[in-house]
């Protein structure tokens, strides 16, 4: 060990200083358990100051659901002056609960004697949330990837039916097999892109001059195609072109804006669960080109409108139980509108519908 | 005449691969969700509906509570990807709960054995109660048949 002749021991008002502004939560309790010390962190963190806290008031923080529970393990370990970490809900200064982990443990004076108990917290409640819309997303995954692999089964299933009895082979059978093998394959793409933007790490682009009218036309035609596969089942989503004729000319990946729009339109289908006319309105002018899709569907409630974007997103008017989907479309949609250099606008009523427009800049050379 | 059979999904492709398949030996009627297959129900004689959970405007706990409402007799065989929402549908009255994706000999079976089931607590007039609700729920079987396996999923 030696000597550590150089180290300068800190004053006492130093050390004070140390605990007071570390960037945690401290406490420190007595040989009696009762707790006789807050840092600023906590008292901050609380809004409260030290005499509000003391003589055991600040278990007033503690979440109602929480107290038995805490005091329970607080107790049993102050007995055999055992460390502990515990994780509970105390008010934070906006009378908000926050998840904090409490770790503590005994401390003894420099005759050795036990003295309390010092505990430092922090607040883990955005950790705790990312972890459980993360886990909710992979269950959410799971049970999507599930619904093309049951059709599957029972197309192979019919398949194999028909064979046996010789019965004449449709060709339609194929061609939803085919369907369900893509929607599977657009599964793992979106799986693989979540990651990459989980690890931060941009989308992938391909750019080249793509005309957006063309894109239109395509997947337009395909989900038309889609929607009129069992129209006798009840609903019926028309989608409609407003577009001038022209092409549209930007600098971008075709595949990513095919992608886009396919999210746009899937979207609007999918919260007019009523049914009802999907536009996509085609338009150019000096900022560029700027394509609408405007439904009759749900809305998204105002105040909720500049958290779309966000991962794991859910409108609070969209059960999951009613609205399956994973909440990451939106992420994908802002990082390929991003990537292009191009913005987006949601304008939405509640049960009267959205629209989002996207404008995208115009490819340079291009005719218009 | 060919028992009735109401698939309600909200998936087409589903719908359409569960009614090609079962069309073979039942009358079907297919709904996108929950409130369209009361719809049907209140209009149309159904002997069994094969049900999915989540779904749009109405979904599968919302259909199974109306029915409890109703105390409807026609046994749900509920289909869903998410194990929490098949025990949670039998504990909303669900004849029966199966995993996507299943067999379909499987499904037919339990559409089998339930119909059966069915017939015969309605012409037996001693047993007042309805042999249809959880059968696999509490473990051991229930039902007075003495031949259905306690684990449906075995002996095939």
């Amino acid at each position: 060990m030696g000597t550590d002749s150089s180290y300068a021991h800190p004053t006492a008002s130093e050390y004070r200083l140390i605990v007071e502004h570390a960037p945690v939560m401290i406490w420190r309790s007595g040989q009696d358990g009762a707790i006789d010390y807050f840092n600023e962190a906590w008292l901050e963190f609380t809004g409260r100051t030290f005499d509000q806290e003391q003589d055991d008031r600040w278990i007033e923080g503690i979440h109602p659901d929480d107290v038995a529970r805490q005091a329970a393990i607080y107790r049993d370990h102050f007995e055999h002056r055992e460390p502990f970490e515990a994780e509970y809900r105390l008010r934070r200064y906006d009378g908000v609960y926050r998840y904090i982990v409490d770790r503590a443990a005994p401390y003894y004076d420099d005759a050795g004697d036990f003295a309390g108990y010092i505990g430092w917290c922090v607040d883990v409640q955005d950790r705790r949330e990312s972890t459980g819309a993360k886990s909710a997303y992979l269950r959410l995954l799971a049970h999507e990837q599930r619904t093309p692999l049951t059709s599957l089964k029972m197309y192979l299933e019919a398949l194999r039916r028909k064979t046996l009895k010789d019965e004449p082979l449709d060709e339609t059978i194929f061609a939803r097999m085919n369907e369900q093998i893509d929607r599977f394959d657009r599964l793992i793409t979106e799986l693989s892109d979540t990651a990459r933007i989980e690890e931060g790490e941009q989308i992938i682009l391909d750019p080249g001059r793509t005309d957006l009218a063309e894109v239109v036309e395509e997947v337009v035609a395909t989900r038309n195609d889609k929607l009129t596969m069992s129209d006798d089942a009840g609903r019926r989503h028309v989608i409609r072109v407003q577009d001038d004729d022209e092409p549209h000319y930007v600098k971008g990946d075709a595949s990513r804006l095919r992608q886009l729009l396919e999210n746009l339109l899937d979207n609007a289908i999918k919260f007019s669960p009523r049914g009802g006319d999907v536009s996509v309105g085609l338009e150019a002018d000096a900022d560029g080109h700027h394509i609408t899709i405007r439904d009759t569907g749900i809305g998204i409630p105002a105040d909720e409108i500049p958290s779309v974007g966000q991962r794991y997103f859910r409108g609070s008017n969209a059960s999951v139980e009613q609205y399956p989907g994973l909440g990451l479309a939106w992420t994908k949609n802002r990082a390929i509108i991003e990537r292009h250099g191009g913005r987006y606008r949601i304008e939405s009523t509640l049960n009267e519908g959205t629209a989002v427009t996207v404008t995208l800049p115009a490819a340079e050379g291009a005719d218009r | 005449m060919k028992p009735r059979v109401l698939i309600v999904d909200d998936d087409r492709a589903i719908l359409e691969g569960l009614s090609m398949l079962l069309e073979e030996n039942h009358d079907t009627l297919t709904a996108l969700d929950g409130e369209e297959a009361l719809r049907i129900l209140d209009r149309e004689h159904v002997d069994i509906v094969i049900l999915d959970m989540l779904m749009p405007v109405l979904d599968g706990a919302g259909v199974l509570r109306e029915l409890s409402e109703r105390e409807s007799n026609i046994p749900v065989i509920v289909i869903s990807a998410h194990k929490d929402l098949q025990d949670r549908a039998q504990s909303l009255g669900a004849a029966d709960a199966i995993a996507k994706p299943f067999d379909i000999a499987m499904l037919e079976r339990k559409i089998a054995q339930l119909l059966e089931e069915k017939k015969n607590g309605e012409t037996d007039d001693e047993s007042g109660s309805t042999p249809l609700i959880n059968r696999h729920g509490g473990g051991s079987s229930t039902s007075g048949l003495g031949f259905a396996p306690e684990n449906p999923y075995s002996g095939w």
